[in-house]
């Protein structure tokens, strides 16, 4: 097995395909014999696609001799996330209420991809629903940290983003209500973006106006997810609000970073950050000074919104599984038992309240942005914690940070916003776990995200290797 | 057009080529607009303030820019009343309440910092209910106002000034607001053009509750190419509203001349649930011939199948009333209409799980009629399902149909489109046995406003509504 390929960039693996220097089936080989290698102890692949990436990836290859690809992603392999239905394909959802769901169409984002030429290599991990920022659930085995096995992904892409960072595929889609694409991204070493609401559908959905799902691209390079995004992206009718032409391709490094105002904080003012994240996402801040951009220390001056997204976040999860948690409350997790409760004790009134506080900080942080062409900014507040900790609470900096929306507390102010978000890796903590920084980008600025994200990512030249994957014990992917 | 027509009648092509050749002056427009709203508007009660003064001002100042080599904007010299839920810096904006009759606000609306930057002239504020919650245009503040074809009837509304003004010949285009049918209901009574354009094609801003994405701003028009070229001006994205959508490609005027021919449109005189009249069944349906001389293909569906949205859009409607309104009526009951109290009293009884179920609702109605459109490149609908019923009034029974408290129920055709999201214009079809108009609704799918106007203009070219105008 080559590592080498898969630590390869799916730019660089097109551009070998391209050129027919490389084959779409030796390259679906190397990922599919890395699954069945790794899978067992990573826990990242809920459903393996075997036979539909082997076919798959010798279609690619007739196609590239052709000289016929049908895009950027045709011969690469890629996963979908198990909260994205797939004709055909066992859905889990993460949840033992679907846990036999095959679902006899695609959703917009799945069938894109599918249609892209890409090698599916199958459907990644999530706790139930996507509700938490782990990645455990009670209808497959755990996903672990490549980094360190007796650690969290981080969720809910957790699986996407343990896949991308163990070279299991070097492109993933992910999908974040509440940073749920960037906080595994951040915590497992990868890229990923959260692009601006709407720009890549949700159809799928149980409602469209709720406003703060969005579907994202992760990988290993800001390249590959512009490159990836460029695949997802673009307004289709079943999202009525979904946005952009499709096709459009997005080049990092389309815009200039010298002459762009950067808002840097560590914690927005009101949060608490590990002092080694704090100092690592600093010091990424202070390269993009070298690179021409006014970076300033201001912290944004909105209220924390923790409040009232707890409200809409719990709110959601009740609608979504008060039934199904009544008529089986075995099949619910005591920590999503407590979020439906929660939920439910709110009444109409209070979530109105929240709807319209949501407006109202949509509006401060627009004004802040005003100022800034970007916010940089830890993605999360510490590397990633032992599976033990559970979903209980944490303390950082001498602080009670429980429960596990306020370990979000920097990433999800963008989901109620709707402002692109991007992840990428900035530095090592001593524990030798990896640190991500955030950009945040002004509405629908996801060029101006990429492109700082690219230029960081080139100036910091971390060239993280595949996860080592310390050995662990073999377990069982299903139950 | 007619030769002899005076200003106010004219098209906005016509006035603004006028005015760019300076053959006219805005000052002259707003004269002639002004005499008119001063001999009929203390019967029609269009506005609720009038700022005439100020406006003859800006024009004189226009005038003279215009005179010194200054580029005419698109809108240059168009009089414009503005509906008076949507704020004016340094004009009185009461959103149809007494709570706010001394409220004069210090931002514009996105929509009118666009228009008066595309040189059109604030003339006003027009009337409607308080916040725009009924399909009359009463309230506590100012004088009803009047339908201008029979001033014992109501404008429709909440957009209702808008409607009348139009109707009434205060100029060739009016601002209108849509959450639930307000620009297509005061259009259809009134007999004028109205469009409501794709949710955030116009920014929505400021609002208290942008999520809840079913308000859009439309115009209010004589002609089909009058509403374009204002909405030309009003759309296009801005920051302020995160939901806003991109403008044409090669703008929505020039939509206008788009081809029909080949389209297929289905026909549905009650979406399968609502009363309506014979007669404003019978005008839609023949007015839906229309197409098929243009060399569409009209199918009557009678029932298109996606439900009735009642139950859930009156749970939204009045939950999202109750939550914004709701420490006002406590604040003033005093000042806040029996029809709007209603609504708050009856919003506060919705539940959270009713409140989220409805929102669910929404989804599965939009997936359903967007299935049902994928069949169709436009839906035909009567607009109302009658003529304007007497102002001060409960409304007489439908169809034999008690017509039910204020909700979607006394509009049964129109709200849909709100849910939805989607381009929604209203042409004049003819007239009840009393002589009140009638309105076609014409309805496109997820973003196609350069189609609806399409089939608005090819319906206004081969059914002429233009000679037909109100003159209280």
């Amino acid at each position: 097995m080559d590592d080498s390929l898969l630590a390869t960039p799916a730019t660089e693996l097109g551009r070998l395909i391209e050129g027919r220097k490389l084959s779409p089936v030796e390259l679906a080989d190397a990922a599919l014999s890395r699954i069945s290698e790794c899978n067992g102890v990573l826990a990242a692949f809920v459903t393996v696609t075997e036979d539909e990436a082997r076919s798959g990836a010798r279609a690619a290859a007739e196609r590239a001799v052709r000289r016929e690809r049908l895009g950027p992603l045709d011969g690469i392999p890629f996963s979908l996330k198990d909260l994205e239905v797939t004709a055909g394909i066992r859905t889990t959802f993460g949840s033992r209420f679907t846990a036999d769901l095959v679902p006899d169409a695609d959703s917009v984002v799945a069938g894109r991809l599918r249609r892209s030429g890409g090698t599916l290599l199958g459907k990644t991990n999530t706790p139930q629903g996507g509700y938490k920022d782990a990645c455990d659930n009670l209808v497959a085995a755990t996903t672990v940290n490549p980094w360190d096995v007796t650690r969290t992904p981080g969720g809910s892409s957790g699986g996407a983003a343990a896949a991308v960072a163990s070279g299991l595929g070097p492109v993933a889609q992910g999908s974040d209500g509440a940073g749920s694409i960037r906080i595994p991204a951040s915590l497992c070493g990868v890229v990923g973006l959260k692009p601006s609401f709407g720009r890549v559908p949700v159809a799928p959905s149980t409602d469209h106006w709720a406003g703060r799902v969005h579907n994202g691209p992760m990988a290993r390079t800001v390249a590959d997810v512009a490159m990836l995004l460029g695949v997802m992206a673009g307004a289709d009718a079943a999202d009525p609000l979904s946005i952009g032409e499709p096709g459009a391709t997005w080049r990092p490094g389309a815009v200039d970073v010298a002459g762009l105002r950067v808002a840097w904080s560590a914690d927005f003012g009101y949060g608490a950050v590990d002092p080694e994240v704090g100092a690592a996402c600093a010091a990424a801040a202070k390269q993009l000074e070298g690179l021409g951009a006014r970076v300033e220390a201001c912290d944004p001056a909105w209220d924390d919104p923790g409040v009232f997204h707890r409200t809409l976040y719990s709110v959601g999860l009740a609608t979504a599984f008060a039934d199904r948690a009544r008529a089986r409350p075995d099949w619910v997790e005591p920590t999503l038992h407590e979020l439906i409760e929660q939920g439910l004790s709110y009444s109409a009134r209070q979530l109105k309240e929240a709807e319209m506080a949501r407006s109202a900080f949509s509006d401060s942080a627009r004004e802040f942005f005003r100022r800034f062409d970007v916010l940089v900014c830890p993605t999360m507040p510490f590397v990633a914690w032992p599976l033990t900790t559970g979903d209980g609470p944490f303390e950082v900096a001498g602080r009670s940070l429980a429960p596990s929306q306020r370990r979000s507390f920097l990433v999800y102010p963008f989901n109620l916003t709707g402002q692109p978000a991007l992840t990428i890796p900035c530095g090592l903590h001593s524990s030798g776990l990896p640190i991500g920084v955030q950009i945040v980008g002004r509405w629908r600025r996801d060029d101006v995200v990429l492109s700082v994200g690219a230029a960081l990512e080139a100036v910091l030249d971390l060239r993280l290797p595949l996860a080592p994957l310390a050995s662990g014990p073999a377990r069982e992917v299903a139950p | 057009m007619r030769a002899g027509d005076p200003l106010r009648l004219r098209s906005v092509a016509e006035l603004t080529a006028a005015v760019a050749s300076r053959q006219v002056s805005p000052v002259e427009i707003l004269d002639d607009v002004a005499e008119r709203i001063e001999a009929v508007d203390g019967k029609v009660h269009a506005f609720v303030t009038l700022d005439l003064e100020r406006a003859r001002e800006r024009a004189a100042a226009r005038a003279d820019e215009l005179a010194r080599g200054a580029p005419a904007g698109p809108l240059e010299g168009i009089p414009v009343g503005i509906k008076d839920l949507v704020p004016t810096a340094g004009l009185r904006t009461t959103n149809g309440s007494p709570i706010f009759a001394g409220h004069v606000p210090d931002v514009d609306g996105i929509e009118v910092e666009r228009l008066r930057g595309a040189g059109a002239v604030i003339i006003g504020k027009t009337n409607t209910p308080a916040w725009g919650l009924k399909e009359m245009c009463e309230n506590l503040v100012a004088e009803a106002t009047r339908n201008p074809w029979d001033l014992t009837r109501t404008s429709g509304g909440s957009s209702g000034g808008a409607g009348a003004a139009v109707a009434a010949g205060y100029g060739p285009i009016a601002h209108g607001t849509d959450g639930a049918g307000s620009v297509r209901i005061p259009a259809a009574w009134c007999g004028v053009y109205g469009f409501k354009p794709s949710l955030g094609r116009v920014p929505l801003w400021p609002t208290p509750d942008i999520w809840a994405a079913r308000i859009q701003v439309g115009p209010l028009s004589r002609r089909v190419r009058d509403a374009a070229a204002m909405l030309e001006v009003m759309a296009g994205p801005d920051p302020r509203d995160p939901l806003s959508i991109d403008g044409a490609s090669d703008g929505f005027i020039a939509a206008c001349d788009g081809d029909v021919r080949g389209l297929r449109l289905a026909f549905s005189a009650d979406l399968g649930y609502a009363p309506v009249d014979a007669e404003a069944a019978d005008a839609a349906r023949a007015a839906a011939v229309a197409f098929e001389e243009l060399g569409a293909i009209v199918e009557d569906v009678g029932d298109p199948g996606w439900g009735d949205p009642s139950g859930w859009h009156t749970t939204i409607f009045r939950g999202g009333a109750a939550n914004r309104l709701g420490p006002l009526y406590d604040a003033s009951p005093g000042l806040i209409d029996p029809s709007v109290a209603e609504v708050i009293e009856l919003g506060r009884r919705i539940t959270m799980p009713e409140y989220v179920a409805a929102h669910a609702e929404r989804t599965q109605f939009y997936q359903r009629a967007h299935a049902f459109m994928a069949g169709f490149d436009g839906l035909l609908t009567p607009t109302m399902p009658c003529g304007a019923w007497a102002y001060g009034k409960k409304p007489e029974p439908v169809g034999g149909r008690e017509i039910t408290s204020v909700g979607g129920g006394r509009w049964p055709l129109v709200y849909s489109f709100n849910v939805t999201g989607w381009p929604a214009a209203t042409v004049p079809c003819g007239f009840t046995s009393e002589g009140l108009p009638l309105g076609l609704q014409i309805v496109t799918a997820w973003h196609e406003d350069e189609r609806c106007l399409a089939l608005s203009a090819a319906y206004e070219a081969a059914r002429p509504w233009i000679e037909h105008v109100a003159l209280p």
